[in-house]
């Protein structure tokens, strides 16, 4: 079950680059954001799963793995939690994650900021 | 039909200073106001420096004052497991924002370079200030307030504006010819909507949070001298929160919550939790709200201008939501004053999106980085956070250094209440000195073109900010003689500019604001500065008055 979870979850991310590569061509303020300052947000569960978004030289590009030095990282008890919240159309699902423990923030959560508008921008076309 | 030189649509905060500020400079307003009454929703929490300094000028800042937190009543921002503790950090004597009024005052007045504000901030909430302001507007015989009216719609033409207002709940209605149409009205600014404004900006970057107004007398034995502190910032394994007590001596509080209550969840539930033992309360109100990070992209057209929320939408981390749309008030007052009065050329209502549009953008920036401070204070929350252990006391450590590393910006921001500028303002003389760092948190006093005037304490005591012009310009001769300021006085007579020289012999005064001539506005920044009067006077008059026709300013940069 880990492991089709992990799957899930490396799915949900590999879903949103079609999604964030047509904001690159459409969206002016899309194309604004990836002039930002560089950064890495990692997203990864306990149980094995890893993958991150790098913002470098005015790219966005997603990576499999895990980043040595994450500008801001989502640590998710299980890949099975990270896919319930991801999915869920209620956007408070992920501060009751926070709060609840089965989610740990870590780095500068302006980052995080930063990629909620970027997929509502690339949401949104 | 009604005919008033300005009319305001909006009559909370923002709209109620508008209208005071241009009665004290004598000129009459209508202002509408789709609601019958003041807000009964506590909303905002503070008076910020800034925006205590302007009341202090319309005289209304010891009134705001007897209604908000008590003078000796701290202002202190904490963070706890719970109400009941055990507190983590409490931020009380870092900075003089923390302090109870009266102490600060000794503070400001024992402070000679200019550092400080004039006035230090006050806790009230929303629901108490604007009662204050309203009946300071309905004492004044220059202020048409009409509460329960919509503005329906207007026309501008190249004289004024025609406007209509119906009342909210029956057919009466009226029209109204001015000569500016201000919105104050909001964050659905009928006004912006009509200009076909919109804001910049992508909504809920956070989500959903929510609300719980409750008032209780028995909250207070929790803290030093019953008085609740002013923020109480909550987090232990499991919850997260703020309790905000608006006022010490009131039973009001606010809890917030970073998301709506889950299915089932009771409200009393939550509040139990945050106090952490069971006391006696009522819940008045709760609801979820959005915060956002929003700014327009204009601040009007023509006659018609927009101001406060209606101009800019943020998140309440750092109180800049309503100080922000007061200092907008503040700019514009003087400048419609003086365009009606017939001194004020085109260019300086013109000025007032180019002055205050860029600090609407730079106080969002700022919001946004508290709103992430907050939320990164709240991370790094150990499940062993509240044991005995030595673990336990090194992770309730962690969890108050981060607090007083990250979350004091909300509080400490001088840079952002009294710091802004307007460089690159068309009606501003820039001296071509290079200007100190623009910084967000630290506040330095400058005379740089642009600045709020630092203010600062004459030799007998008295503020030199209540020497300065409420109604025209004042040159501070600052060891210069008063007839060398004659030239000034002359250009400004000739464009029916009021102007005052004040002059002041304080060394330490001298020192600080570094030049011996500065020429301040009616909303207390300079605009001009030399150590001589300019050779001709009329350029830089004509410039600060929006008279210059758009004529390059660095001729008239004569130190």
């Amino acid at each position: 079950m880990k492991t089709i979870h992990n799957l899930k979850l490396r799915f949900l991310l590999l879903a949103s680059m079609p999604l964030l590569r047509r904001a690159e061509r459409k969206s002016r303020r899309f194309q604004q954001m990836l002039r930002d300052q560089p950064f890495v947000l990692q997203i990864q569960s306990r149980d094995g799963a890893a993958g991150y978004f790098e913002l470098k030289e005015g790219r966005l590009q997603l990576r499999f793995g895990r980043h040595p030095r994450p500008s801001f990282s989502q640590t998710w008890a299980t890949s099975k939690d990270a896919v319930r919240v991801m999915m869920s159309h209620d956007e408070s699902d992920l501060m009751r994650a926070l709060e609840d423990g089965s989610c740990e923030f870590d780095g500068s959560f302006l980052v995080a900021m930063w990629f909620n508008e970027a997929m509502k921008v690339a949401r949104s076309l | 039909m009604i005919e008033t030189p300005v009319l305001i649509s909006g009559g909370g905060p923002v709209g109620l200073t508008l209208a005071i500020a241009l009665s004290r400079l004598g000129i009459r307003s209508v202002v509408v106001n789709d609601r019958l009454n003041t807000t009964t929703h506590p909303k905002l929490d503070v008076v910020n420096c800034r925006s205590m300094e302007i009341y202090r000028q319309l005289g209304l800042a010891e009134t705001i004052r007897a209604n908000g937190n008590p003078l000796d009543a701290n202002q202190f921002s904490a963070f706890a497991a719970s109400a009941s503790g055990p507190f983590y950090a409490v931020m009380s004597g870092r900075h003089l924002i923390y302090q109870p009024v009266a102490k600060a005052r000794e503070l400001i007045s024992k402070t000679v370079d200019g550092s400080l504000p004039l006035e230090s901030m006050q806790r009230i909430s929303q629901m108490y200030l604007e009662p204050v302001l309203l009946d300071a507007a309905k004492a004044d015989p220059r202020i048409d307030l009409r509460f329960g009216f919509r503005l329906y719609g207007f026309e501008q033409d190249a004289e004024g504006v025609t406007a209509r207002a119906q009342h909210i709940q029956n057919e009466d209605a009226f029209q109204v010819r001015s000569q500016y149409l201000i919105g104050c009205d909001g964050p659905g600014s009928t006004v912006r909507n009509f200009l076909n404004i919109d804001y910049d900006g992508t909504r809920d970057l956070i989500g959903e949070l929510f609300i719980i107004h409750f008032r209780s007398r028995d909250i207070a034995q929790l803290f030093p001298n019953r008085q609740p502190y002013w923020h109480t910032w909550l987090r232990r394994p499991g919850f997260f929160g703020l309790l905000v007590s608006p006022d010490a001596g009131r039973d009001d509080f606010v809890l917030h919550r970073g998301f709506t209550p889950r299915p089932g969840e009771p409200l009393e539930k939550i509040i139990d939790e945050a106090l952490g033992c069971a006391l006696k309360y009522e819940i008045v109100q709760s609801g979820p709200w959005r915060p956002q990070f929003l700014v327009a992209n204009s601040l009007g057209r023509g006659r018609v201008l927009i101001a406060g929320d209606a101009t800019h939408l943020y998140m309440p981390t750092g109180g800049l939501g309503m100080n922000t749309g007061i200092s907008e008030a503040h700019n514009l007052a003087w400048k419609l004053a003086a365009c009606l009065k017939g001194w004020g050329g085109a260019a300086l209502i013109e000025s007032y999106e180019a002055e205050r549009l860029p600090v609407a953008r730079r106080n969002r920036e700022h919001v946004k980085k508290c709103a992430s401070a907050v939320f990164e204070s709240q991370f790094h929350c150990a499940p062993y956070a509240l044991a005995e252990s030595e673990a336990g006391v090194k992770a309730r450590a962690v969890l108050a250094n981060g607090f007083e590393a990250k979350v004091s910006r909300l509080y400490e921001s001088l840079g952002i209440e009294i710091g802004y500028r307007y460089t690159g303002s068309p009606v501003i003389c820039p001296d071509g000195e290079a200007a100190p760092p623009y910084e967000e948190i630290r506040y330095l006093p400058t005379t740089t073109p642009g600045a709020r005037l630092p203010s600062v304490f004459r030799d007998n005591g008295t503020a030199l900010f209540d020497q300065l012009s409420e109604e025209g310009f004042t040159l501070l001769a600052l060891g210069a003689s008063v007839e060398e300021a004659a030239p000034m006085e002359a250009a400004a007579r000739a464009a029916a500019l009021p102007l005052t020289v004040v002059p002041v012999d304080e060394p330490h005064i001298r020192e600080v604001y570094g030049r011996r001539l500065v020429l301040v506005r009616p909303d207390q920044h300079v605009c001009w500065r030399g150590d001589r009067v300019p050779a001709d006077s009329a350029r830089v008059i004509d410039v600060v008055r929006g008279a210059s026709n758009g004529k390059v300013l660095d001729e008239v940069c004569i130190r």
